[in-house]
């Protein structure tokens, strides 16, 4: 194992669980220490998250996928400067695909879209991106008429209907 | 290729249907958690989430998402590194599929608490709950065909990916679903009336 090859977390241990890394999570080596790999973990379930942990060795295996070389150059560069290691755990999303939601703000960017305060809808995916999820929130009045869309909302601002 | 493999039939009329692949730099189209892997790793370095949605979708030349800046440089916005690959049509009917889960009909089209207005005019055309299955191969037999023929409307394109609007005819009634496209030719329903063909905004 060496830096730059991309991981996956095969051992999900107590220790990682509590950091909100889950079976299956991949990552990109930062560097090895002995039996100990830094690792750059890319959370599947909330695009655009990222946490950095130190994780034992035997709990990865190596992916056969690689990084294009000129990604590489840039990404050592970028990866002072751009990459926190102070984050503590990755964000679980609280909704499912199938879920049906509300939405409990009333805002200027949804309203434009005939979404208000109140208005209902299924989660379509079980993946967020960067903390929203994806929701359809047509409807159809007596007439035949469409109203709404599906759009993309931030997970606190909608709330989980019985 | 033949001369005559990017010309089809529309309508009555021949047109061309030259196709293309979007395409962003360092999105693979496959395995699946590689494509979400470097969409991550791209999006920490700001890299446009709307930009690698795109790549690997297949658009008809004449019906692709535009730059809504003019005569600005770029694709889809200001130093857009996005570029288009001409493909043959063959690629698009060999790999674009369509997919519509049976519950989006059993589960909400149908439902009495959940349907939203779409349980009535979905009965009023003759059809129930029972026709689940039937609608859902339905849906996807139709939207592929209509895709194929670059018979879409673009819709609302973000971080998500783009939404297509394709026509589906039921018991004499058109209307548009709602799809969401991903590469490869693949669609996704989101929704399954998107409104009446034609209708009055």
């Amino acid at each position: 194992m060496k830096k730059n090859n991309i991981v996956k977390l095969v051992n999900c241990k107590e220790e990682y669980k509590v950091k909100n890394l889950y079976q299956g999570i991949h990552g990109l080596v930062l560097s090895v220490k002995k039996d100990k790999v830094d690792v750059l973990f890319l959370n599947d379930n909330n695009v655009g998250e990222y946490l950095v942990a130190i994780v034992d060795k035997e709990d990865l295996i190596i992916e056969k996928e690689q990084i294009p070389q000129k990604m590489l150059d840039a990404l050592d560069e970028l990866m002072g400067n751009t990459v926190s290691k102070e984050k503590k755990s990755l964000s679980k999303n609280k909704f499912k695909k199938g879920d049906w939601v509300e939405l409990i703000v009333e805002k200027d960017k949804y309203a434009k879209d005939g979404i208000h305060i109140g208005s209902q809808g299924p989660v379509l995916f079980d993946y967020m991106i960067k903390n929203e999820v994806l929701v359809d929130f047509t409807f159809v009045d007596e007439y035949g008429e469409v109203y709404g869309d599906c759009i993309s909302v931030h997970i606190d601002e909608i709330r989980l209907c019985k | 290729m033949k001369v005559f493999d990017n010309f089809t039939e529309i309508d009555g009329q021949i047109v061309n249907n030259q196709w293309v692949e979007w395409f962003h730099f360092m999105i693979p189209n496959k395995p699946e958690w590689f494509r979400s892997f470097m969409r991550n790793l791209m999006a920490i370095f700001k890299h446009c989430l709307r930009c690698s949605a795109l790549d690997g979708c297949y658009f008809v030349s004449w019906n692709i998402p535009q730059n809504p800046v003019p005569n600005s440089s770029g694709l889809l916005h200001p130093n857009c590194d996005c570029e288009l690959m001409e493909i043959e049509f063959s690629k698009v009917k060999k790999k674009a599929k369509a997919e519509c889960d049976i519950e989006k009909f059993s589960e909400y089209t149908f439902s009495k608490e959940r349907s939203k207005g779409k349980k009535d005019l979905f009965e009023s055309w003759g059809y129930s709950i029972n026709d689940s299955e039937i609608l859902s191969k339905e849906y996807k037999e139709q939207a592929l065909k209509q895709y194929q023929l670059g018979n879409y409307k673009l819709k609302k394109l973000d971080k998500y990916g783009q939404r297509l609007a394709i026509s589906i005819t039921l018991s004499g009634h058109t209307f548009y679903s709602g799809w969401m496209l991903y590469p490869e030719g693949k669609i996704v329903n989101t929704t399954t009336f998107g409104g009446k063909i034609n209708e009055k905004k």
